[in-house]
Parts: structure tokens; sequence; C-alpha cells
């Protein structure tokens, strides 16, 4: 392996990366406040694509105002269920995790309705490639992989330099105390709901142009999302940023080296490996 | 008054209901095949075509009873597990005994059933004698199989394109498998013409990122990435990924039927030099053109790759059923293989195989080359050979 292919496969590798921790932030979010399993994020990251899909490239609205309808559409899904579902059975876990799967299929199901079953293409708003020192990046990659660092920078500020993060971490603490203390735990649970919707479906508009879209495709992003969060820690903004650009290194250097399919097992390997050593993820508590 | 129109009523609605013993039975062919995900383009247009070969065929006799034709969908996504409890439903449930299965990757799960039911299996997938054989009689393939065009086509566009170094990236499934093994087969037969099989890449098969497994390819410098057995959403990925890492070299795929403006529309203008062997740049018949023109006045978007295919198998089955004056699917079977067809839009068909795959159950139709200049199919001037 020459030092130029190398280098080629760790920008592969960390741009990858990024697009999971783009994914997989939503996930990370609700699970570290609330606790909830929401096997619904891929739904929403696969709305958030089809919906750059319909107001970008169907309705032909400005790029601005179709990612600005996302986060308002997302944030009022994320509410809704919130206050429909969530609330009603919180504490529950095993209840939580079923209503998510079943939230789950009924998106899915009523999504190859309405989007029906042909593939879907968003264009290339920033076609190219950035080359340097014989490495090439696609633009449109490096944007989704900068958003994913600016959306980490975000939820890093929401959580731990506001007054809502802070009741955020006090109901993930001791939901009890923070009640007794004056946090409203109901309106703090709506708005990190919302805001893991929100992540979830801006992740899915980030990434429409690069692959095509099809309403099975929350699926395939739930997976890895899971590896990653499993094996940064769940609930862990940290460790999920280190897993998700771990993992997007061991699978491009991994298939270099042994091939694409070796690379997907190694993925695999390493989540079990960290189950066994460290169940709680490299950076969750234990 | 009122009387009379009630009586009249009645007797107009009792008519109505002893009709049905009067009208024509329903002749079942189903179609196991993607309707949703990656591959549902397939599956749609499978559908399609058997609808408009419906409207052609109108009613037909059998045994002195008439039949009218009745598309049973059933969707697989291409899966195996699914596509097995589909033929299930079919055969045991609801009495479908002929049908389209799409797709070589899920027929090492379902041959089992077919052989044991006699199921009619109006096969639309890749591959070559695994699938159809002497072991398996009511298996027709209705569309050029993996070795059909590897062997009598591909060399023919190495020379023509100066390609000399190739690679394969595909499924990793029973025909991804399959295929790579073809493939290195001919490299390997081209070999005095300095041909060489210079790298495989095997992925999941939903994968969407090819960068990984395209850079370890690329390192390899080949001058075509073989992409069969990959729908037109998946060659469009690759190509537009491949272009992205700095490839300029050609794309072939022999046996999916790709849709030139969605690759467009995913590899932009990366999407240039990507070969296909079964797309028509030009009508080949005047049947050809006109269900392409009733297939966009109907569903209101262009012709899917599979309509073609699928109308020439449905006519031509229903012709054979005919001719048995019986449903039995092993008599069918020894009618079809017999039998020639005129109706094709592609031009007259035939069967082969007999010499290559031990069964004459291989469909052999005129076929083309096509190569996107510029975002449009374009004719490849090359001539296929003969599957013995």
């Amino acid at each position: 392996m020459t030092p130029l292919l190398l280098a080629q496969g760790l920008a592969i590798g960390l741009v990858n990366g990024a697009l999971y921790i783009l994914t997989a932030l939503g996930l990370t979010l609700i699970y570290g406040i609330l606790h909830i399993v929401n096997f619904a994020h891929g739904e929403i990251y696969m709305l958030g694509a089809m919906a750059v899909y319909v107001f970008f490239v169907v309705l032909q609205w400005p790029l601005g105002a179709a990612l600005a309808a996302i986060v308002l559409l997302a944030a009022l899904l994320g509410l809704a269920i919130e206050r429909g579902v969530f609330r009603n059975l919180r504490g529950q876990w095993m209840q939580l995790l079923v209503a998510s799967v079943g939230i789950s299929l009924i998106i899915q199901s009523l999504s190859w309705i309405a989007f029906g079953a042909q593939e879907k293409n968003v264009p290339s708003v920033l076609p190219g490639v950035v080359a340097l020192a014989g490495v090439r990046v696609p633009i449109e990659r490096l944007a989704a992989a900068g958003v994913a660092l600016v959306l980490v920078a975000a939820l890093y500020w929401v959580v731990y330099r506001t007054r809502t993060g802070l009741a955020m971490r006090a109901i993930e603490e001791d939901e009890e105390t923070a009640r007794m203390l004056g946090v409203n735990a109901d309106r703090v649970a709506a708005v990190a709901v919302a805001l893991g919707f929100i992540l979830a479906g801006l992740g899915g508009a980030f990434v429409a142009p690069i692959y095509s879209l099809n309403p099975g495709m929350g699926l395939e992003a739930i997976l890895m999302s899971f590896i990653i969060i499993i094996i940064g820690g769940l609930g862990s903004i940290t460790g999920t940023v280190l897993a998700g650009l771990a993992i997007g290194v061991l699978q491009s250097i991994g298939a270099l080296a042994l091939g694409a399919e070796a690379a997907h097992v190694l993925v695999f390997a390493a989540m079990i490996a960290v189950l066994i050593l460290r169940p709680q993820g490299l950076l969750g508590r234990g | 008054m009122f009387r009379s129109f009630i009586a009249a009523a009645l007797t107009a609605a009792a008519s109505l209901a002893a009709a049905p013993a009067l009208a024509q039975e329903a002749f079942k062919i189903g179609n196991l095949s993607p309707l949703s995900g990656p591959a549902a383009a397939f599956g749609i247009g499978i559908n399609r075509g058997i609808e408009l070969a419906a409207e052609d065929v109108g009613t037909f006799t059998v045994a002195g009873r008439q039949y009218k034709l009745e598309l049973a969908p059933y969707d697989t996504s291409l899966d195996p597990g699914k596509t097995v409890a589909a033929l299930n439903r079919a055969v045991l449930n609801d009495n479908v005994k002929y049908g389209f299965i799409l797709g070589a990757a899920v027929h090492g799960a379902v041959l089992p059933i077919v052989r044991q039911t006699g199921f009619f299996d109006i096969f639309m997938g890749a591959a070559g004698r695994e699938i159809t054989n002497a072991e398996n009689p009511t298996v027709f393939r209705f569309m050029a199989s993996s070795d059909q065009l590897y062997y009598t086509f591909t060399p023919e566009i190495y020379r023509k394109l100066g390609i000399k170094r190739v690679a394969f990236l595909g499924p990793n499934n029973d025909l991804g498998r399959s295929d790579v093994r073809t493939l290195k087969d001919v490299a390997a037969r081209l070999k005095g013409e300095g041909v060489e099989f210079v790298g495989e890449e095997l992925v999941e098969i939903n994968a969407k990122d090819f960068q990984a497994a395209l850079l370890r390819l690329l390192a390899r410098n080949p001058d075509a990435i073989d992409t069969n057995a990959s729908p037109t959403g998946t060659v469009g990925l690759i190509a537009k990924q491949a272009r992205e890492l700095g490839y300029k070299g050609h794309f072939i795929s022999s046996t999916a039927v790709l849709e030139a403006k969605a690759l467009v529309s995913i590899a932009g203008a990366g999407a240039d030099n990507i070969v296909a062997y079964r797309i028509w740049s030009n009508p080949p018949t005047k049947l050809y053109q006109e269900i392409a023109e009733r297939h966009e006045k109907k569903y209101k978007e262009a012709t899917l790759g599979t309509v073609w295919e699928a109308y020439a198998a449905t006519r031509w089955v229903v012709e054979a059923v005919v001719k048995a004056g019986s449903f039995d699917t092993r008599r069918v079977a020894e009618q079809l293989a017999g039998s020639t067809f005129q109706f094709h839009p592609y031009g007259p068909a035939s069967w082969g195989g007999t010499k290559s795959h031990g069964a004459r159950r291989q469909i052999q139709t005129p076929l083309p080359a096509s190569i996107i200049k510029g975002g449009k199919w374009e004719p490849l001037d090359v001539r296929m050979g003969t599957l013995e």
C-alpha cells in the first residue's frame, strides 16, 4: 500500500466517519437525555432526505428554504411523538422500544405509499472534488462533514452551555430530583426529542445528494448509528464523534487492505469486542 | 310505478349476479419481483409488461373454456426469504401456477419449491446454467443470461473499446459470485489478446458507499469495471464515486437494463462511458416503439427496462398454454421449448442452451450494446454471438 493510497483511504474514512456522526447524533441525544432507544430515528433521517427531494427537486424551493422547512417539520413531528407516545410511556423502556419500532414501521409503510418504490436522486449542489497532494475528496462530502462538525459543536453548546442543556442533564441524572428543583421535565424532554428529530432530519438532508434515496434507506442508517453509539458509549456525544471517525477509518483502511466485505466484518467484530471488553462503550458511564 | 321500478331493479341485479357464471375465468400470472427498494424498477416494469400484454391477448380459449389474464403481484424486495414466502403464498394460497420470478440471487432458495410444485417460473435474471437446466424443466429464462452475454458479447466489446485490464464490483450474493467466476473465465480465455482480470470487490447488496472498495480496485489501474448484477441506482453511485476518485475508464453492465436518465441524474457527466448490453438506442422493431408509446401514455413515464421482455414472455407463455390446450406446466414447458415467437419487441425469438445449459430454456433474441455519451445512450457497433 503506497503512502498516497493510505492517505486517500484515511481521507475517505474520516469524511465517511463524519457522515456517520451526522446520522447518529440525534439518536445519541435522545438516548443520552431520556434513555429512549429510538428505532424511528432511521425513518426521520429518511424523511429528511425525502423532504429535500420534495422541496428542493420537485417544488424547486431554494435550498435554504427547504432546510428551514425540514427543521420545522422535524421539530413538530418530534414534539407530536414525544407528547403522544414517549411521554405516556416514560420510564418503561421495553414499551418505549416497542413503540418506537411501531412508529418506525408506520412511517416507513406510509413513505412507500407516498414516495413510491423508485429510487430518488438529489442533484449535487456542490459538485467537484478537492485535490490536495493527490488526495481527492468530493466537495459535497466535505461540506456534509463540515455540517456534522458544526452540529456537534452546536449540540455541545446546547447541552453544556445553556439552561435548557443544564435541565436536560439534570433530568438525565435524576428526573425526580430535577422536578423537585423546579425543572419542567416534560418541556425539557419535548425539547430533547425535537432536537434529536431535527438532527436526524438534517442528517438525511445533507446526505441526500451523496446517495440515492428510497423509503427503506433508514434501516441502513440506523444500523450504523447503533454500532457507533454502542462503541462510543450510549448517550455520549464525544463517544459518538470518536466512534464515528474510528469506524469510518476502520472501514476504509480495512477495505483497502482486506477488501470491502472483510471491512464490513471488521466493523461488527469491533462492536462485539467493545461489548465484551467495555460494555458501556468507549466513553459511556459504567 | 315504484313497485315495478323495484322489480325491474331486482331483476337487473339478479341478472348481474348470475353473469360471472358465463364470464371468462382468470388465468393468474404472478409477478414475484422487487416492487420496493433499489431494484423496484425491474419489478414494476414486469407488472406493466404483463398488463400491456393482457390488453393485447384479451380473452383466449383453453380446453373449451374462456380465460382472461390477471396479474398477481408479490413484492419480494429481491430477498430470498421473502421470495420463498411469496412463492408459497402464490402456489398454496392463491392457486397461481405461472409467474415471473426476478433475480438469480433469489433462485437458490426458490428452485426446490419450483421443482417440487412444478411452478412455471418465467425467470428474469442473470447467472447461467445453475438455474436453467434439465433439472428445472419448468424454468425458462426470458432474458439474456450472464454466461450468454459474457461469452458471446464481452470479447467483442473489449476489442472494440481496447479494454485490457478488467475489474469487477458487484453484490456479494449468488449472482455476483457467479458473474465474477464467469468474467474471470472470459478474461482467461482472452489472455492471448492481453486481457487480464485485475481485481474483484463484492459488497453488501444494499450498499450505497463504494469509495473504499473502489479505491482498492483503482489501485490496480483497470480499463473497465464490470458492474453486472447491480441495478441502475447502484451503477450510478459506483460511477459517480469512481469518477470522484479520478477513474476515467469504462463501466460495463451486461444483464441489468439500466436507465440512462437515472444514471445521469446520479452520476452527472460521470455516467459517460457506461456500457450496457441490453439497451436499444434505436427501436429494433415497430412493436418495440408501439409498446414504448403505449407505456408512456398509460403510466406517464419513460418505459421501464423490463417492460418489453415481460410483455413478450407473457404473450409467448399464453400462446404455449393455448397450443398445449392445458395449464399443466410440464406440458406447456414442452410446448414452449419447441416453439419460436414472432411478437418479441426485440425481434424473432427462439430457445437455445441445449449444449451450454443442458436444456432449451434460454431465450435467444437479437440484442444490442449501447454506451452513454453526453448523457444519452448511443449504439455500440458490435455483434453478439449465439449461445449453443
